[in-house]
Order: C-alpha cells, then structure tokens, then sequence
C-alpha cells in the first residue's frame, strides 16, 4: 500500500513538472531570433502570407493568451500544427515515437543483457584476460562514433555478408502491422504476423546494437565497479564460509548489493539512448522522433519542439520513478513511505 | 509449427499476467531462437522485398513529403507526389522542358498575354469517374488563392479569385491582372483536385485541408496506398487512368517514395538494389558510384544557381565599387574545387542550363586581386572594412565559399566575419535591409522554365523582404524592363529584353554570381542515361522501368 500511494503520489507530482515544461519551452520558443512564419510562407511568399500565416498561428496575439490557447489546447489533446507541415503535433509525435521507443526498448535490453554479464566476469575475473578484453570492449563502447559503427555494420552485414538489411523498419514492400502500440515487433506478434515478425527482427537488429554499444561499455563498467567494491565485504566471505555455490554468492548475494548504481546508470542511459537516437536513425533510415525533433530544432518550428520537450519530460519523468521503484525491490532498507 | 503454437502459448501467458521466471526465460530463448533463424534467413527478405518485384520503381530520398494538399504543399518531393496523383491543365516533358496538353488540350493567350484561354479534354475525369470540367477548375484556382500557401505565389500575383470565368463545361477564360507571357508555364504547378470529394471532408470551413494533408483527390495516374510520414509513400498505378502518356507505354506498376536521409546508406541501398533512384548523395558518394557502370551519375549543371547576396542597400556593400571589389578577389576555381568541380560557373545571374535565355556572353568579373584592389581604392573605404558572411549551419560548402572569401579579403583589409545560422533566422535577417548582413550564401530555387523565374523573384523591387531577393536590389529602370518582359509574347522581343536586363544586374554587380551544382543524384543504368529532369523534380508518368 506505501508503494501504491508512493507511486501515485510521483504521478501527481509529474503534473507540475510538465506544467514547468510547457512554460519553459513555450517562452523560450518566443524569445529565439528567428520567425517559422516567414519560412512558411515560402521563397517568393508576400507580405500578406506571412500576415495570414501569423495570424492563423495565433503568433499576434499576446504571449500570454499566446500560452493559454497552447494550455488550453494540450488538456484537450491538440497540442498545435507544425507550422511548415501543418500536420498536427500530437499526430506526429505518436507517428515517430513508437519507432524511438521501440528501437530504445530492444538497445536497452541488448545492453543490459550483455552489458551487466561483461562487467561481473570483469569484475569475478579482475585483471586477468577477460577483464581485459572487457576493458577493450567497453572503451570501444564509448568512444566509437555510433554514425562511423553504424556504416561498418552496414557495410559488413548488408553489403558484404548479405544477411541484415540496412535501412528502415521493414522491406520497403511490406506493409505494417497493424496499429495497435506502433511497436512493430509487438504488434506483428499480437496479429499473429510471423514473417512480419521476422522482418522487424531483422530489421532492428543492426540500429539496435548500435545504439546499445554505448550504454553496453557504461553499463559493464559500472557493475564491474560496483562489484569490486562489495566482493571483498564479509558478507559475501560469510556467503562463501556457508559453501554456497560460487554462481550464487556473486548473483544472490553481491551483485544485488552492488547493482543499485548500474540501475541508476541503465535509467539514464535509456534517457541517453532517446537523446541520442537521431544519429542511429539517421544512418539506418529508423522513421523515429529524434529526426523529427533535429529537423524541428533546425528550422524552429515551435509546436513540434514544444511536443518532444513535453514528451520527453514526462518519459524523463516515469523513468526516474520506475528506477526510484525498483531500488526498492533490490534493497528493502530503502523506503518508499 | 510447434515452435509457433509455444510463442503463441506464451505471449497468451504474458497478456494474461501467468508469468513466472520460467516463462520468462522460455520467452527469452525463444526470442534468442528467433533473432538467429531471422539472420539466418535473408531469402525471406528477398522474397517480399520491392527489388524483386517487376515494375516497381523506388526513389530513396532525404525528403519528406508529408503535405499532399495541391494548393498548400510544394517542394520537389512534394511535387513527385502530387504529380502521381493529381492531373495538372498542363505537364513537363522533354528536354529541355516544354508544356504539353494534359487536362488542357489548349491554352491560348491574347497577344498582349492578358487574357488566356484554357480547352479542357473532354475525357478527362476524376479517379471516381466524375468529368473534369470548369467550374471543377475555376474552384482549384479559388481554393489556390484562398489559402494563399505552396504556389499561390505564382498566381495571386497577377490575378485574383474573380479572374477566371467559366465559358462552357470544356472552356474558361482568365483575364489577368497584369500581363504575364509565361502563364502558360505555371500552370502545371496547378493541381486539380475533385471538389466535391474534398469538400465533403471540410471541416469548419477548412476546405478539406486537413483531410488534404494526408489524402489525395485527384485524377492523376496513380492513386496513393500507403502514407508513411517520415517513412514511405506508396503509390499504385490508376488502371482506369483516362490519359495515356506519349512514349511510355509501359508505365511503372508502383511508384515508392522511400526515406533516406544519410548519403552512405543511400548509396548502400542503390549498391543493393533497394532503391532504383536516388538524391542529394555527397561527392564522394556520387564519385564512387560513377566508377559502377550498373549506375549513372547526373552530369547536367542544375536549375538552382548559388549566389553571394550582398546588401545593396545598408552598409559597405551599397557602394558598387565595393561590390565589384568583392567579386574580383572571390577565387571561382577555387571554389568549383570545393565541390570537386560538380558545379558550373555561374555567368551572370542566369543559369547556363537555361540555355534558351542565358547570356553567355555576359561581361562578368573574374577572380582578379589587382582589380579588386583598384575597385576597392575607388570606393568610400578604401582601407577595407568589417562583412559579415552568413550561411547556412550544417551546410559545409557554403562555409567553404566563406573562407575563400575570407582569406583574400584579408589582403585587402576586409576583416570577414563568418557567421552559421539555421535557415529561419537567415530568413529573418534577409527580411529588412538594416538587419540583412553584408554577404549571405542563397540558392535560388526554380520552377519554371523562364527568365522571369529568376529575375522577378530575385531583383524586381516588389520582392525585397524575402529571402529570394536579400540583395535588396531596387532600380527602377530594371523593374521596366522585366514588367515589359512578362507583357511580350513575342520569343526573340522577350529574348533581347531579357538580356538587357542580365547586362544592367552585372553592370550593378548585385551580388557575387559563383555557380550552379551538378545535382549529385544517381540511378540504375537501366532507367537511362537522360532520365533526370531537373526543374521541380520529375514525372512518374514518364518514367519506364523493368528490372531485367
């Protein structure tokens, strides 16, 4: 019951946050140079389409009554037009971010799954080859460019060995699954789609172990670390004195005692992955927000920035909330009261 | 078989919450399982990939085109879409383009090209089947100009709403503002839509635009499956389509507009034969392909002239000496070299590709430091001065131009400041004359195949305030000049004027004339060695291709 009303309770308090968000981001868009109206209204466009452009954007009106038609206008779910595509906002963001989250979801996951692996045999195996070779791999990680890995894997499992596809999130024929989430893996498996299933699979794999590269290296440094430290405490000699298989002293015993900051770390780094989509969309032709959001931020159209600044907040938001939860699964002397 | 029924099994097991850690870990390896038999099994990707499919022609492209609405969309993507699938009065073809009869079998103009007259073809229809008639086209040119967005430019300046009559079911008459000879030029920019389909999708008074954005209600060849935004669009082959396309009787069955914004993963998709045509590569992309005899890469100089704008009004650049000055040290080999040479110097303000009205003879400025150095003793600041250079952020060439720019203003004493700006705040600093810099990097786009395309957009004095004209340009002599251009129908009358006019703009040294770029664009050999059609993109319809 503590955890219900803890969990409530952060959910109520995401509220303001986005309210701060939107504020922000709505005020800050108004004081940049710049003005989307007279891109808008196109190279030869006149004076009087600039005008009209303006005044169907609401962009004469005060700024405070500028901001309470934008308010008024998210709690009732129109969060505005994009003023170059005049597609609106909300349509577009639940266009693009299932594709992020989807490729984010599978390069977490990737990351994790070998990440936390790579660091506790660096760690059990503390300067002896496989911490070395881990070491390798992990700096690797994070100084690799992702655009420069993204075109060696599409070179050497698209174009030389022929077996990944290199682009997009499907065959350029092949027709989505059904929108159900917008996540193509689940949804083709919720229809019953195999091929298509198949076909996602494919597809995501190449961006997918790109985009997880980084938080992979973070991810196995940081339980490597992390279980250094705890390796040597007497509760895990205890552990070894009862003769508990060694398998379980490092699993049961100290890697739950040490993972508290790698989860920190894997929650900010799928907060970093969102972030940092848009060069693995933008090699691999991944339809996601990320692309989305640069070609917004590049030609400052307002509405759509101030749609990704509220998105990723409340994402940012949950997020932290769900890591804030499972700290208290791992460890039950931190309370949620 | 069975390895699906446990999936199934299990995913049920997952959506009903009965998961334990063995389910879990079965869902896992089934996972793993799966991920390996999905690399393992590339046939499958062939099988229902576009590449092998007959007929099926897709152009990867850096470009959206998520606004198909004919009288608020426009750009060259854009333009491949509506093209596909709405008719226009008139159509491109041919090289170089030339107007041909499609909804119009006729247009007319009066000899002072005031008054047009428009036949429509009696077959023409709507993809529902319902004729193409006049009042069907007097509402497209009233919903053009209403909504005032994408090309309505080209139109509202020289008529209104009011100037087109409907003479009879195949017949209107427009009587426009002013004369204007290249009408019949703009008028394939015109889409036809069905308007009482899209009317029936209005939505508070919004003339079907939002339900326009992401459907289509035109007549055209191909009617419009899938829309993808930022992914692909899909269009398959209207087989009812009323008009059969000369020289093309084997047209392609569907016609994919597909996403790809990185140049290497272009050229990785041309190389694997996931695309068929493909756009904006980067130098050493089209250089390596043009190595592969499977591909060709465009070697025709491009519509789009690069120039310098310099601020004829505010600032050092108002004085002329100072602008001869700055055309004299900007280095043009130099800067062909920056682009390794895929570019065509730019002879006045003219492309060369515009054949029929360039004047190649044009006594330009070339690269020449002493005469920079005596234009610039000339001047009122003889010991050189601050110029601001914007361009483009992102946009390397342009930066390039700036320095070479730089590095021989340094001679002369002109400290050159180069500033990288996002496009918007360009366009705001080109808006007045006070707050445009010295030197701005501008391509000029192109729709038509015309002098006045160039000339009026970019020097007439009407224009300053956009970013087309941030010379800011204003003689009044040379304003005669053009009006009296766009009001002669008469080819070598129009011919003379127009090379008077280029003549006065390079005696004025406007602005720096550096080049116009060889699109780096590349396709399979099998579309052709002439297949790119450079103004606004091309035409599905006349496009054939067979994979063999």
């Amino acid at each position: 019951m503590n955890l219900f009303r803890y969990v409530t309770r952060r959910i109520v308090l995401i509220v303001p946050v986005l309210f701060g968000v939107s504020i922000l981001t709505f005020f800050l868009s108004r004081v940049v140079p710049g003005d989307p109206a007279r891109l808008a209204a196109g190279p030869q466009g006149t004076q009087a389409t600039y005008d009209q452009i303006r005044a169907e954007f609401g962009l004469d009106d005060p700024l405070l009554v500028q901001y309470w038609h934008y308010f008024t206008g998210l709690l009732t779910g129109d969060w505005g037009n994009s003023i170059l595509s005049r597609r609106p906002v909300f349509n577009d963001l639940t266009t693009y971010w299932p594709a992020t989250l989807e490729l984010v979801l599978v390069a977490m996951t990737i990351a994790t799954t070998v990440g936390i692996p790579l660091g506790v045999i660096a760690a059990v195996r503390a300067d002896r080859l496989a911490d070395q070779a881990a070491r390798v791999i992990s700096l690797l990680g994070v100084s690799m460019p992702a655009f420069w890995l993204a075109v060696l894997l599409q070179l050497l499992f698209g174009l030389k060995l022929d077996w990944l596809p290199v682009s997009g999130r499907l065959p350029t024929l092949v027709p989505p699954p059904p929108d159900l989430t917008g996540l193509f893996l689940l949804d083709s498996l919720l229809a019953g789609e195999w091929s298509t299933f198949g076909e996602a699979l494919r597809h995501i794999i190449l961006p997918a172990l790109t985009l997880s590269f980084a938080s992979l290296a973070t991810i196995a440094r940081f339980t490597r670390a992390s279980l250094l430290e705890v390796l040597h405490n007497d509760y895990v000699r205890t552990a070894r004195a009862k003769g508990l298989i060694e398998r379980r002293v490092i699993v049961g015993h100290a890697l739950r005692n040490a993972f508290i900051p790698t989860l920190t770390m894997i929650g900010l780094s799928f907060g970093w992955s969102m972030g940092g989509s848009v060069l693995v969309e933008t090699v691999y032709d991944w339809p996601g927000i990320g692309l989305y959001a640069t070609k917004s931020a590049l030609t400052l159209d307002f509405m759509p920035i101030m749609g990704i600044a509220l998105l990723y907040g409340l994402v940012f938001s949950l997020i932290n909330l769900t890591v804030d939860v499972m700290y208290g699964f791992l460890d039950p002397r931190v309370s949620h009261g | 078989m069975t390895v699906s029924r446990e999936l199934s099994t299990l995913v049920n097991a997952g959506l009903n919450g009965q998961h334990d850690r063995r389910c879990l870990l079965k869902l896992a390896g089934a996972a793993a399982v799966a991920s390996g038999i999905a690399i393992q099994m590339p046939g499958v990707a062939r099988r229902t990939s576009a590449q092998a499919e007959n007929n099926v022609f897709i152009y990867g492209s850096g470009q959206d085109m998520s606004n198909l609405d004919p009288h608020t969309g426009n750009d060259y993507s854009i333009l491949w879409g509506q093209r596909a699938t709405y008719d226009s009065l008139l159509r491109y073809q041919g090289d170089p383009l030339t107007v041909h009869p499609l909804l119009a079998s006729e247009v007319i103009g009066s000899d002072d090209a005031t008054v047009w007259t428009i036949n429509l073809d009696p077959a023409a229809t709507f993809q529902d089947g319902s004729s193409v008639n006049g009042e069907a086209v007097k509402w497209n040119f009233e919903r053009l100009i209403a909504k005032n967005l994408g090309v309505a430019w080209m139109f509202s300046a020289i008529m209104t709403a009011d100037s087109v009559a409907v003479v009879d079911p195949q017949t209107i008459e427009i009587t426009l503002a002013a004369p204007f000879a290249p009408f019949d030029l703009i008028l394939p920019y015109l889409f036809i839509a069905n308007p009482t389909l899209v009317m029936e999708n209005e939505v508070d008074g919004d003339m079907g635009e939002g339900w326009l954005l992401s459907n289509t209600a035109g007549g055209g060849p191909y009617t419009m499956s899938r829309y993808e935004p930022g992914s692909l669009y899909q269009f398959d082959r209207n087989p009812d389509y009323w008009f059969e396309t000369p020289n093309n009787s084997n047209p392609v069955d569907t016609f994919v507009w597909r996403i790809i914004r990185e140049s290497s993963t272009k050229r990785i998709a041309l190389e694997a034969g996931d695309v068929q045509y493909t756009d904006t590569l980067s130098v050493e992309d089209a250089e390596g392909l043009s190595a592969d005899e499977r591909f060709v890469v465009n070697d025709r100089g491009g519509f789009s002239p690069f120039s310098i704008k310099l601020n004829n009004q505010v600032g050092p650049t108002s004085d002329i000496n100072v602008r001869k000055a700055l055309a004299a040290l900007f280095d043009y080999d130099a800067a062909l070299g920056a682009v390794s040479d895929r570019g065509e110097r730019l002879i006045g303000p003219l492309p060369a590709a515009l054949e029929d009205w360039a004047n190649p003879d044009l006594e330009v400025i070339n690269f020449d430091v002493e005469a920079a150095k005596a234009y610039l003793a000339e001047s009122e600041y003889p010991d050189g001065f601050d110029l601001e250079y914007v361009y483009v952020t992102g946009l390397a060439m342009e930066e390039a131009f700036g320095l070479i720019l730089l590095e021989k203003a340094a001679e002369l004493g002109i400290n050159v400041t180069i500033t990288p700006l996002v496009w918007p705040d360009m366009v705001a600093r080109a808006s007045s004359a006070e707050t445009m810099p010295g030197a701005m990097a501008v391509f000029a786009s192109a729709n038509y195949y015309d002098p006045d395309n160039y000339l009026w957009p970019q020097y007439h004095s009407t224009q300053v305030g956009g970013w087309a004209a941030a010379s800011w340009y204003q003689n009044p002599d040379f304003d005669a000049l053009i009006e009296q251009g766009r009001s002669l129908v008469d080819p070598t009358e129009r011919k003379a004027i127009y090379d008077q006019a280029q003549q006065m703009l390079v005696d004025d040294q406007v602005e720096i004339w550096v080049y116009t770029e060889i699109a780096n664009d590349a396709w399979v050999a099998e579309l052709g060695d002439n297949y790119f059609e450079i103004i606004g993109g091309s035409d599905i319809r006349n496009i054939t291709y067979t994979q063999a």
